[in-house]
């Protein structure tokens, strides 16, 4: 527990001081997907198409990557309704994706933060070899 | 008959007194509207038997145009301030019958206005308030882009995908 | 008894009104649909009078809330008040309040809205002054005031409204400018006690006891929130407007449970716990937490009214005293009351998998993913911890069996009594969990911070055992720092001039400057004298003779009918 709640509070705290070694919470990562990266990166797929989420009346907001998960969820809602009990494992299907997403996103949010961390030591390398 | 004599003799006074003077009439009740300013002794008498007070007790407001004619000065005291427990013959106003009434008398019933002496003054209720308002409200403000949140880059959605750069999976 | 039956038959009749309604969510939830029903009663050109009922999940879900609080109160009230009760009087009161309630979450007409939204404010001042005394007069002027100050701010933006677009339903107006949202947002503000307009609430608790149940803590004051989710698409677009929401819902929230930290009253102490609640779920709307804010308004509807009722209870035990520090050997004397205030106080709490777990704690979460300050989190951690303080509080004094009167009423309540406050329990501990896996199943649960996430547990724990230790009222020694906290940081000094008689002294003054001075010279001299004398001669004359008066009323009305 105490690394996970230093790593949280240094993390924003680092934003308030130095934030360009802090990658943006809201906006897309600077480096490209690829860099570093020998072996080639699997893309993301999803089953169903946009017009199957439309027709499917998903939010906006939960037309992601699990959203396969989410159709077949509301499929099942809507045959067994009110026993949605028997809806349990879909959800948890549906659950255990947006659990490997925000770990995806972690991954992401870690590799984008040692890329500007290597970016700003290279930059006051330099500084220094100037100076 | 005689009252529509009486009706349009009075209708004809107004004019003639609109159209004579150039003073205007107010339309209140001004049998009791109080007197002038008391200057002599005897004058200062009447109006205390007037309204009630013994001599020694009577005293007008100033007369610097802002007082009340011969009213009577009956002291910064709200209803709240008399005791609870006294004989009244109103108990809610706690007034006795014939007993004076002070001049701003409808503040200070109902729980309205009380004139206790309190606790905290005005100025300093303003101060605090202020200085506890303003400072939370600009704290808050000041301290807005100092953001705390959780590390997650954020989230993917497959419709971005279709137009520009594609998404990755990390291993 | 002719009472008793009316009270059965309005419980009743409410009783399959929820019964109906709840049906009614279901298809509602299950179709995700929304049905608008819309009967036109006249038109004019382009415009169109019409009452039009808009049923989304969001309107029948709370109306099936708000019927079923109303109808346990119908119930619990005759009960409560059964000694002295005015019972149609009281009866109607109660019914316009609901009826009124009603529409303001069914309509979508803003003039019947508006309808809905003035009768709250006007019945609710009937009902602070049911009991009619000096201070049940003063607290009811002025939350008339204060709510009649919101309902111009609503007419204002109602006017606006329709002058850019001839069509009073509440969704046709696309006004995005600061102006219509602050006037909007001012509305909501005051009928839902967000900062400057809070002091009402607490001095409301002079109503009776059923009435703040139903009125004070899940029906008036969340009425303002709910038009807010309402008109959400508009006041979404709007950041200054939802920074400032946000700012000073978690200031009520703070000052709220400030206060309560040094109040002795009891009905007061849950009047503040409301109006924390209700910074709260103005705190998650304007963060972007639409449905959770409305998850949380319904859960705490539930467990307020409940916490308010058993409070009257045991307060009859009491024989109606409301101070906290005679609040003791509940839990010996009326074992019942005090088990389903538990209830509603683990609610409050927040123990998992309960109601107010789901509602206050998913949104506490959610609060990490906003991009806000470290101020607000801080603050938004000392509101739980307030909230466990006069929480707990609560609980240790009616849990201790001290008997502190000499006389104590044993009043166990009835059957009836006891089994509404039943139903209203059992709805308490299922609704959050059921709500949230068949209404909202599709809220995504994001991981937290194990630090986030035991916090409030900590804090529980930690204020559980202080209180467990030293079971006694939190006092300081000064006597401005009391006043202080006790008065809203002074907000309700202010709002009410306790301290001076400055308001009545600046109207005294221009009394006598204008309207013995200038309006006297200006308005009462020689030409406009004519008109008040020729008023005046026509009046004379109609007291003549009946038949003259008659004639010439008559001819003016020709000659008035002729020119038009």
């Amino acid at each position: 527990m105490g690394g996970a709640t230093s790593q949280y509070f240094g993390t924003f705290s680092e934003s308030w001081s130095n934030p360009n070694v802090v990658p943006s919470v809201l906006d897309k990562p600077k480096h490209d997907p690829l860099f570093g990266f020998q072996n080639e990166r699997e893309t993301r797929e999803i089953k169903a198409s946009q017009d199957d989420l439309y027709w499917a009346k998903i939010p906006a907001s939960r037309r992601d990557y699990c959203a396969d998960h989410l159709i077949e969820f509301q499929r099942c809602r809507k045959q067994n309704y009110p026993f949605l009990s028997k809806c349990e494992h879909i959800k948890h299907e549906w659950d255990h994706c947006q659990n490997e997403d925000t770990i995806l996103r972690m991954k992401e949010f870690e590799r984008e933060r040692r890329l500007l961390k290597r970016e700003e030591r290279k930059r006051l390398r330099e500084e220094a070899v100037i100076q | 008959m005689n009252r529509l004599a009486l009706i349009r003799s009075s209708i004809i006074f107004n004019q003639a007194r609109s159209f004579s003077s150039s003073k205007p009439a107010l339309v209140f009740a001004k049998d009791f509207k109080p007197g002038p300013y008391p200057e002599t002794e005897a004058e200062r008498r009447a109006a205390a038997k007037k309204y009630g007070l013994k001599p020694e007790d009577y005293q007008p407001y100033p007369n610097d145009g802002f007082g009340y004619g011969d009213y009577p000065n009956l002291g910064r005291i709200s209803t709240d301030m008399k005791s609870d427990w006294g004989d009244y013959d109103d108990p809610y106003l706690k007034r006795n019958f014939g007993e004076p009434i002070v001049v701003t008398q409808e503040q200070l019933t109902a729980e309205k206005v009380t004139l206790r002496p309190q606790r905290v003054s005005f100025s300093n209720i303003i101060f605090w308030f202020l200085f506890g308002s303003v400072t939370y409200i600009g704290l808050h403000y000041l301290m807005w882009d100092y953001k705390c949140y959780i590390p997650l880059a954020p989230k993917q959605y497959p419709r971005d995908a279709l137009n520009e750069g594609e998404k990755h999976f990390k291993i | 008894m002719t009472s008793f039956y009316n009270h059965l038959m309005w419980f009743t009749f409410l009783f399959t009104s929820f019964c109906f309604s709840l049906l009614m969510s279901f298809y509602i939830s299950y179709m995700n649909q929304a049905l608008y029903v819309s009967i036109n009663m006249f038109s004019l050109w382009n415009n169109e009078m019409s009452v039009s009922f808009y049923l989304d999940y969001m309107s029948s879900w709370f109306s099936t809330i708000i019927l079923l609080i109303s109808s346990v109160i119908m119930v619990y009230s005759y009960f409560y008040m059964a000694p002295y009760s005015k019972s149609v009087y009281f009866l109607w009161l109660t019914n316009l309040f609901i009826f009124s309630m009603l529409m303001v979450v069914n309509m979508s007409n803003l003039f019947f809205l508006m309808l809905g939204w003035d009768g709250l404010g006007l019945v609710s001042f009937f009902l602070i002054v049911y009991y009619q005394n000096q201070s049940s007069i003063t607290s009811g002027m002025f939350t008339l005031l204060m709510n009649r100050l919101g309902d111009s701010f609503f007419l204002l933006t109602i006017a606006l409204f329709f002058y850019t677009y001839p069509d009073l339903t509440m969704f046709s107006s696309n006004l995005t400018d600061f102006l219509s949202l602050t006037l909007l947002l001012l509305t909501f503000m005051t009928k839902s006690a967000i900062y400057p307009f809070s002091p009402w609430l607490p001095l409301a608790m002079a109503a009776p006891t059923p009435i703040s149940a139903l009125v004070h803590s899940s029906t008036l004051v969340t009425a303002g929130l709910y038009l807010m989710m309402r008109f959400s698409y508009l006041l979404y677009s709007s950041y200054t407007l939802m920074q400032l929401l946000l700012i000073l819902s978690l200031f009520t929230s703070f000052y709220a449970g400030m206060n309560s930290i040094f109040e002795k009253d009891l009905k007061k102490m849950i009047a503040l716990s409301t109006l924390s609640h209700l910074g709260f779920i103005g705190m998650a709307f304007s963060s972007g937490l639409l449905h959770l804010a409305f998850f949380h308004m319904l859960t705490h509807a539930l467990f307020k009214s409940l916490l308010f009722m058993t409070m009257g209870d045991i307060m009859i035990n009491l024989n109606h005293s409301q101070d906290i520090r005679y609040l003791s050997s509940g839990m010996l004397y009326t074992p019942m009351s005090c088990m389903v205030m538990y209830v509603s106080i683990l609610n409050l709490l927040g123990l998992p998998n309960l109601s107010g777990y789901f509602s206050k704690d998913l949104v506490l979460e959610m609060m990490n993913y906003s991009s806000s300050s470290i101020l607000v989190m801080l603050v938004l951690f000392m509101n739980v911890f307030f909230t466990y303080y006069y929480t707990y509080q609560l609980f240790f004094y009616s849990f201790q069996p001290i008997k502190v009167l000499p006389y104590q009423n044993f009043h166990s309540p009835m059957l009836g009594h006891t089994l509404c406050l039943f139903i209203m329990a059992i709805s308490t501990l299922l609704f959050g969990f059921f709500f949230l896996s068949h209404i909202c199943s599709l809220t995504l649960f994001y991981p937290v911070p194990l630090v986030n996430k035991s916090l409030p547990l900590f804090i529980n724990l930690i204020m559980f055992l202080h209180l467990f230790l030293n079971t006694k009222l939190f006092t300081s020694n000064s006597p401005m720092l009391n006043y202080y906290f006790s008065n809203m940081m002074f907000l309700s000094n202010l709002m009410l001039t306790l301290s001076s008689n400055l308001y009545y002294n600046l109207s005294f003054m221009l009394v006598k400057s204008l309207e013995f001075g200038v309006l006297n010279y200006s308005l009462n001299s020689y030409p406009k004298m004519m008109f008040t004398h020729l008023s005046s001669y026509v009046l004379n004359l109609s007291t003549l003779n009946p038949m003259k008066s008659v004639l010439f009323m008559s001819s003016f009305m020709v000659l008035l009918s002729v020119l038009i």
